[in-house]
């Protein structure tokens, strides 16, 4: 199981009038891999999410995912891997966290059934109709983190995911990082909340290059 | 031609733009898309791959615009073809006079989508006219664009749930696209709200004299730029009153 899920090899990106932010740079992460990313602001964390999940465009090398390059991948290679945006507002699909859920019930419709609906806690299932500009930000994150224990053989790809979270939701959290047992994750955080047991790779990103601390 | 008064662009685009409607001679249109063009390659550096990749969507529309009036225009001189395929000179001129048109209106959009919403207020203010206006016209320019990145965006979020559009049936096909176009406008009128709670905010609306912190001097570039558009403009009109 522990193969390689994505591998990045020898690349170079810039963004446009700015010096590169990775040169000749190589990674490569594993199916089971529960790693950390932290870093400095700007260092590229966020960045290199993009690239992995070919937002961007490296200048120089390439990324792929389970051997296919990233950018020739097609809508059900996605299947592997979950992203979730800094922005929690960017990751729901709609107007209202209903639709977000139809929307999941499309592409997983034997996961995402009527009864999914019950394991939603009280106070967000209040607020499923309640258009995305009326919810703050904490409430937008937890609505984006709210399908992971049903998207368990996902690799998750998570960019700040406690950032505005409220003790309760950051507690679930880790909770379902501690359950989750199919696939790993790779996380972009500098929370204390997730602590080092969580993972089995600490990375700090620093100048385009990457030292493992753990 | 980065160092022009923000002014100077909305008029350049706005002069473009009205020779565009306005001018039906073909060879006056030709000129008008050239110097668009120059105008705008100046201003965005001339990079064709780019251009053509912003234009190679629009030519389909072209294309269709061309071979409606081909095939229905049956006017002036007949230049091939016989009965219901013949092409008559009318007909291949507007065809190709519509494409101009679009494409001086599309370059011209290019010009003012570069300019912010402090350029706006600058431009306005030259003008003596009140905020609003720099707000609703900065405001109305970007709706476009900014509605094309969200629904650029919501397309990309259907792909990374695995979702492979064109293999839905077609009644979850209009499901999405009616979730997105919705998504769409509350977008543009909860951020158009923002925008007009921020102006407000910074009192704009307030009777007194106002103070400008952005301030930008008219500049020899400026006064060539309108010294050409007044020359080109008294040619044409002559010419065509000759």
């Amino acid at each position: 199981m522990n193969s390689t899920l994505f591998q990045i090899n020898n690349i170079t990106f810039a963004y446009p009038k700015n010096p590169p932010l990775f040169q000749d740079f190589s990674f490569e992460i594993k199916q089971d891999d529960k790693i950390l990313l932290y870093g400095a602001n700007g260092s590229g964390k966020s960045t290199l999410l993009a690239l992995l999940m070919g937002l961007l465009t490296p200048q120089q090398g390439n990324i792929t995912l389970n051997d296919i390059s990233v950018q020739e991948l097609t809508p059900d290679r996605y299947n592997e891997v979950l992203y979730s945006r800094q922005n929690a507002r960017m990751d729901l699909f709609g107007l209202v966290p209903r639709n977000d859920w139809e929307l999941w019930h499309l592409a997983l419709p034997d996961i995402f059934t009527e009864q999914s609906l019950f394991f939603v806690d009280s106070d967000l299932i209040a607020k499923y109709d309640t258009p995305y500009a009326r919810l703050s930000g904490g409430e937008l994150r937890a609505f984006s983190l709210l399908w992971l224990p049903l998207l368990q053989d996902r690799f998750w790809l998570l960019d700040e995911p406690t950032a505005g979270l409220d003790a309760k939701h950051k507690k679930d959290f880790v909770e379902r990082c501690l359950n989750k047992n199919e696939r790993g994750y790779l996380i972009v955080s500098h929370d204390p909340v997730l602590t080092e047991n969580l993972f089995n790779r600490i990375i700090l990103l620093e100048k385009g290059r990457l030292t493992q601390i753990k | 031609m980065n160092k022009l008064h923000p002014l100077s662009f909305i008029i350049a685009a706005l002069w473009f733009s009205t020779a565009a409607i306005f001018v039906p001679q073909l060879p006056w249109l030709t000129l008008a898309f050239l110097l668009c063009a120059i105008f705008r390659g100046l201003l965005t550096g001339f990079n064709f791959r780019l251009w053509w990749k912003q234009v190679r969507k629009m030519i389909p529309l072209f294309l269709a615009i061309l071979v409606i009036q081909l095939l229905f225009t049956k006017k002036g001189e007949l230049l091939w073809g016989k009965s219901w395929y013949a092409i008559y000179s009318v007909g291949l001129h507007r065809g190709i006079a519509v494409n101009l048109r679009l494409l001086i209106l599309f370059f011209s959009a290019q010009i003012l989508l570069r300019l912010t919403y402090e350029d706006f207020d600058i431009a306005f203010n030259t003008l003596h006219l009140p905020e609003e206006f720099a707000f609703m016209i900065f405001y109305t320019i970007h709706i476009i664009p900014s509605a094309g990145e969200h629904i650029q965006h919501s397309l990309q979020l259907v792909k990374f749930r695995g979702i492979n559009l064109r293999k839905l049936p077609l009644k979850s096909q209009l499901t999405i696209y009616r979730y997105i176009s919705l998504s769409v406008l509350a977008d543009v009128l909860s951020r158009s709200e923002i925008q007009a709670i921020a102006l407000d905010l910074r009192g704009f609306r307030s009777t007194r004299k106002h103070t400008h912190l952005l301030q930008n001097n008219f500049s020899l570039y400026d006064f060539m730029l309108y010294l050409s558009i007044i020359i080109i403009t008294l040619v044409y009109l002559f010419s065509i009153l000759a």
